[in-house]
């Protein structure tokens, strides 16, 4: 239960130094990888989470977290200035910041995409602390049934909205729960998919998966750029100062755009890329000036950038309150809370309730930080545009090595984190995206555990998912939840 | 993407073939109420399903896709090649030699020729990361 006591614990837990530090250096990381070419804010996380093992949690935390909030609003720096997005969250925002780069407003587009992110951002916060005690008290409730029926809300999510296929996305969502097969049964105990290897026994970490699939798969694809990289050219340009009353003047947009990324990033599976361009279909739709939007228009640019970064809180919600983590980023968040002996659920919040007051005061002062970086920080842009990405490669690989390696200390990690990542990119190409399998490796557990408890219990009558009235609401909303994006989506 | 997806298809079906063979050959230890086969068959059934539907639409052209999806082997290749040595190097002769070694060859694989900025950017990297794994954060490799 939130307390005033927790309350104050929580700020008084970020008013530490290494706190603080850590959160400019996660700032300064996730704003680097966000605006570079070839890396984004998944790539961050996946390549610093092994890093944080050894630190304290609340560092380990602050740390991601600001890399987090960072990184998806740095990825529309270049969606801005050269019509390349950073992140695939980023693609709305080119169709406007890159008009109005090029009709020479490149400072007054940059600055809107950080208030915008900021405002997003800090919205999504204070929703992510309201809404999950609510969530979380309802979630003790729950049974191996209603378990079992969220995480298949996740999977069936995660298999229609993200990639261009639901087939290749349902594909993808069946190899993850495949991979988490290998090693122990968690009911029977039986070994599986092990072929008398010793060290498969324990199965794939979630951590080789989760580098492999998200840091890997960029590093692989830049190859098909070694001997084609073009000079990038960037017109001189000065940050605008921001001003309130521009922002009261659009704050119902604000709001509208904040609330579907909070939603679209709750929601297992979507992520950013999905909210901001919800939140940029609706904008124009209710727009007074919609010739405007695909021009230029500043409340384009809100639009995506405020539900760009709402995902960030929204995507936590579940996570905490469930252990179903909301996008990719949130998986490895996941990874982090596992190895910092907290388990996600919704006994996360009844055992350390000051977690959530400290999330949020990490995530305002991350949003805050972010756009003064953001601000004065822009003029860089070019410089960290024009870096080769052959000098990055080898970095990334070496800490993604390191990084599976020290999650258990095992090699085999190391190479089946190279193996996946491989695999990873090979399925990218063909169409499977690379969320879709490390989403059903995370939810593999969850949903092999619950449906075959919820078998046992119910002596093998499948009917046990319909009679229980929560799980039934559950499947009936995925059912539901599944034709609304999925049509939204072909439509977008 | 007609071919990829040919291919795909007949992959992920032998793929599932291949995981219910496995899945025939286990015996059931004890008897928990469900069987240890349940899941595991459910799940490979699906790939093999997806599978059919991927080579069914490829081969039926029913799902217009004219995207081409081309593979440049000859740089992806050696760059995973280099990147599975290492995980294997890093092991039996430790991080210091093979992450220097490393870091030279992958940036020369992704077209640095200035032996200057080979030699000197991997001899700084290498003792970089050397300071902030080993001895910082003392991860024993």
């Amino acid at each position: 239960m939130i307390t005033l006591d927790s309350f104050l614990t929580g700020f008084l837990q970020v008013m530490d130094v290494w706190v603080i530090l850590f959160i400019v250096l996660g700032t300064i990381l996730g704003i680097l990888f966000g605006a570079a070419p070839g890396l984004t804010a998944s790539t961050a996380i996946a390549m610093f989470l092994p890093i944080t093992f050894g630190m304290e949690a609340n560092a380990a935390f602050a740390f991601l977290l600001a890399i987090y909030c960072a990184g998806l609003y740095a990825g529309s720096i270049p969606a801005i200035l050269i019509s390349t997005p950073g992140a695939p969250g980023n693609a709305a925002t080119v169709m406007d910041g890159y008009p109005m780069c090029q009709s020479g407003r490149a400072g007054r587009a940059l600055t809107l995409s950080v208030m915008a992110s900021c405002i997003g951002g800090l919205f999504s916060a204070l929703c992510l602390f309201f809404l999950s005690p609510v969530i979380s008290s309802f979630a003790l409730k729950f049974g191996p049934p209603e378990y079992f029926a969220i995480s298949l809300m996740g999977i069936t999510c995660v298999a229609s909205v993200t990639g261009k296929d639901t087939i290749k996305g349902l594909t993808g969502t069946l190899l993850g729960l495949t991979i988490a097969m290998i090693g122990m049964d968690p009911v029977s105990g039986n070994l599986r998919f092990t072929f008398g290897q010793s060290s498969m026994i324990t199965g794939v970490g979630l951590i080789p998966v989760l580098v492999g699939l998200f840091a890997m798969p960029e590093v692989f694809a830049q190859t098909e750029n070694i001997g084609r990289e073009t000079i990038v050219k960037i017109q001189e340009f000065k940050t605008d100062r921001p001003r309130f009353a521009e922002y009261w003047s659009k704050k119902v947009l604000l709001v509208k755009s904040s609330i579907i990324g909070t939603i679209v990033g709750a929601i297992p599976g979507t992520g950013s890329t999905i909210a901001s361009w919800f939140a940029y279909n609706e904008a124009k739709r209710t727009s007074k000036t919609p010739e405007e939007f695909g021009k230029g228009s500043a409340e384009g640019i809100v639009a995506c950038e405020s539900a760009n970064n709402a995902v960030t809180g929204g995507a936590l919600i579940p996570l905490i309150t469930l252990g179903i983590p909301g996008d990719g980023v949130a998986a490895m968040l996941l990874g982090a809370l596992t190895v910092q002996g907290l388990a996600p659920g919704p006994l996360l919040l009844v055992d350390h309730s000051e977690i959530l007051t400290y999330f949020l005061w990490v995530l305002i002062l991350s949003n805050i930080l972010m756009t003064v970086m953001g601000l004065y920080g822009s003029k860089y842009a070019p410089k960290i545009l024009s870096i080769p990405f052959r000098y990055l490669s080898p970095f990334i690989v070496v800490f993604c090595a390191i990084g599976a390696y020290s999650s258990a200390n095992s090699f085999f990690d190391v190479k089946a984190m190279i193996v996946l990542g491989f695999l990873g990119y090979v399925l990218k190409k063909v169409g499977f995206p690379a969320p879709t399998i490390a989403l059903g490796f995370v939810l593999g557990s969850i949903v092999e555990f619950n449906l075959v408890r919820s078998l046992i219990v119910s002596h093998g009558n499948p009917l046990i998912f319909f009679q229980k009235p929560v799980s039934l609401t559950i499947i009936i909303l995925t059912v539901l939840m599944t034709f609304l994006m999925f049509k939204r989506t072909k439509t977008s | 993407m007609k071919k990829a997806d040919i291919i795909t298809g007949v992959v992920l079906i032998i793929f599932s073939i291949f995981g219910l063979m496995e899945i025939a050959t286990w015996k059931e230890l004890a008897n928990i109420g469900i069987s240890i086969k349940f899941y595991p068959t459910l799940i490979f059934a699906a790939i093999g399903l997806c599978g059919a539907i991927i080579l069914g639409r490829a081969v039926f052209a029913l799902k217009g896709n004219t995207r081409t999806v081309e593979f440049r082997w000859s740089t992806l290749l050696p760059v995973a090649f280099v990147s599975l040595l290492y995980a294997v190097a890093i092991r039996y002769i430790g991080f210091a030699v093979p992450t220097l070694l490393f870091l030279a060859a992958f940036m020369y694989l992704f077209g640095e020729r200035r032996w200057k900025h080979l030699v000197l950017i991997s001899v700084l990297g290498a003792v970089l990361l050397y300071i902030i794994f080993i001895k910082m954060l003392a991860i024993q490799i």
